[in-house]
């Protein structure tokens, strides 16, 4: 055998090992949480494990919802550094629970800010969820971009620091099937090789409003590329806005968190 | 308690990497940048033990490991340490998987009917003589039957192979898991690693960046990555072992975050948020994974 079967058969067995491991330890972890309830705490006052994270698989029955479904920000985003607690309003009892990562590191646009809170767009059911989260614990970055929908004219224009810097038709949901309007966001950027149709999907923070699943999902929007070309400017998919390859390429560039305006124009 | 409690939350203010980085000035006038670090992070809660120094003085601290990591780990002795610009956090005589006489009698007792078939395995003939019985009794262990299956005879000898001479209350022990920060660069080493009792010099000294030590396919089920680093503008932050499970951070261990290069002193005044406001987000690195949309 020689060194690299050795290291390879090593890290092939300690790989295994490990993999043991970590089905112990969620094990063990999920099961004995809840004997310690004096030990699970996320700050101290909240229980974060007895509250929902909001992905976009959940429902939240209690988040509040968008109070301007059509307006612009500042292009403020932020990211959670640790799991975090969600408030329907600053200072009241948490609804849910942000992670750091969902697909990809988890980015939220900023909508309103108190002293000490920040007020962000949330990627869970029902649409236009949104909840306040501590500033402190939150790293802030910010956007230039904005991605409109126009869903009538089944066009999409990309803006930068207030200028279109691109605009192409796409196409948007059938009308059995209609694209949610709306204000959403980017929530991830992912390579699925289940959903061959685009190389890339960007995942949006909405969901269809006539479909409760779809594919085996929670019916969320996105925007991604299409195979067929003849799509574009069509009202034909299940939801999704499909664009262009050139559009794609340069939407693969916006950071996520950026909001997505649809509307009905 | 009131100390206590600041200083509470004072350690978790330094340990998120999101702190804005203070420089001062040491009598000298050389300037100094501020740094933390912490001994282990369980489900989200803040690091324990944490010391934080704004680089005017090292800050030193210790303790065990928080009872919380009993399933993961234990018999682990935490040193962290913060200075000017550097910061360290170490986990020695860590003890992995030591979680069996904490888990709840289904799964002991499950584990303990999977040893025995695999015992029995060298008397079967026929590969449904094999294969039934062993899955059979992975799926009687909550959890185990979701990620791991074994489909052949052969996966089934090397299955029951790591697992018969498995000491599963000693999966892993390591002798030293040191996390180290300066300005913007970070290591994590190991060192006296043994698994199932066996040495394994192929995991001792500098781990690179970004390790990963499961493969990608049970990315969406778990992942434990060695060396995570992550740049924040002035701020870089060093996490020895990081372990996610469906997407949700579980624990960290060894974490140092020190603060970056300060060419400028700052005159000594209450910091103030930039007037340029925050930088621009990064642009998103697409990950494999599968999350079906509407098309």
């Amino acid at each position: 055998m020689t060194d690299q079967q050795a290291n390879d058969t090593t890290g092939s067995r300690f790989t295994s090992v490990l993999l043991l491991l970590v089905v112990v330890t969620v094990i063990a972890v999920l099961t004995t949480w809840d004997s310690r309830p004096d030990e699970r705490s996320g700050a101290a006052d909240v229980d974060l494990t007895k509250l929902v994270a909001s992905t976009t698989k959940a429902k939240l029955g209690r988040a509040p919802l968008d109070p301007d479904p059509t307006g612009t920000t500042d292009g403020q985003v932020v990211h959670p550094r640790r799991v975090l607690p969600v408030y329907a309003a600053p200072g009241r009892k948490p609804f849910a629970k942000v992670t750091p990562t969902q697909m990809n590191d988890t980015w939220l646009p900023v909508i309103n800010r108190e002293a000490g809170w920040t007020q962000v767009l949330l990627p869970s059911r029902p649409n236009g969820s949104v909840g306040w989260l501590r500033t402190a614990q939150l790293v802030e970055r910010h956007t230039p971009y904005v991605v409109r929908v126009h869903v009538g004219s089944r066009r999409m224009e990309l803006v930068r620091s207030g200028e279109t810097i691109g605009e192409w038709s796409v196409a948007v949901g059938a009308p059995e099937t209609p694209t949610p309007t709306g204000r959403t966001f980017l929530l991830g950027s992912i390579v699925d090789e289940n959903q061959s149709f685009s190389p890339v999907i960007l995942p949006l923070g909405t969901h269809s409003d006539t479909l409760d699943t779809y594919g085996g999902g929670p019916g969320t929007v996105a925007l991604h590329g299409w195979t067929d070309t003849s799509v574009f400017g069509q009202a034909i998919s299940h939801g999704c806005v499909r664009v262009p390859a050139d559009a794609l390429d340069q939407l693969r560039d916006v950071p996520l968190g950026t909001l997505v305006i649809i509307d009905q124009q | 308690m009131r100390t206590s409690t600041t200083a509470g939350i004072a350690g978790i203010a330094m340990a998120a990497t999101t702190l804005l980085v203070v420089a001062t000035s040491t009598a000298s006038g050389d300037p100094v940048s501020s740094s933390s670090a912490y001994g282990a992070s369980v489900g989200g809660t803040p690091g324990q033990p944490a010391v934080a120094s704004d680089g005017t003085s090292t800050q030193t601290g210790g303790g065990a490991l928080p009872a919380q990591l009993g399933p993961l780990a234990s018999g682990g002795v935490l040193e962290v340490s913060a200075g000017d610009d550097a910061a360290s956090a170490a986990v020695t005589n860590l003890t992995l998987g030591s979680a069996l006489a904490q888990l709840p009698p289904e799964v002991k007792d499950g584990i303990a009917n999977l040893n025995q078939v695999c015992t029995g395995l060298g008397q079967a003939g026929q590969a449904n003589q094999v294969l039934t019985p062993i899955n059979d009794a992975i799926n009687q262990i909550p959890g185990l039957g979701t990620v791991v299956e074994v489909p052949t005879v052969e996966a089934a000898q090397a299955f029951c192979n790591q697992l018969v001479d498995t000491d599963i209350l000693d999966l892993a022990t390591v002798g030293t898991l040191k996390t180290q920060c300066t300005d913007q660069t970070g290591t994590v080493t190991l060192s006296d690693v043994k698994v199932l009792g066996a040495p394994q010099p192929v995991l001792a000294g500098e781990i690179a960046p970004e390790t990963q030590l499961l493969p990608p396919e049970l990315a969406a089920v778990a992942k434990i990555t060695l060396n995570h680093q992550v740049p924040d503008g002035e701020n870089f932050t060093v996490e020895g072992l990081r372990l996610e499970v469906g997407g949700q951070l579980v624990a960290v261990l060894a974490s140092a975050t020190c603060g970056g290069p300060q060419a400028e002193p700052v005159v000594q005044q209450a910091p103030t948020k930039p007037n340029k406001g925050p930088k621009q987000a990064p642009k998103p690195t697409p990950v494999k994974t599968s999350a079906p949309v509407t098309g």
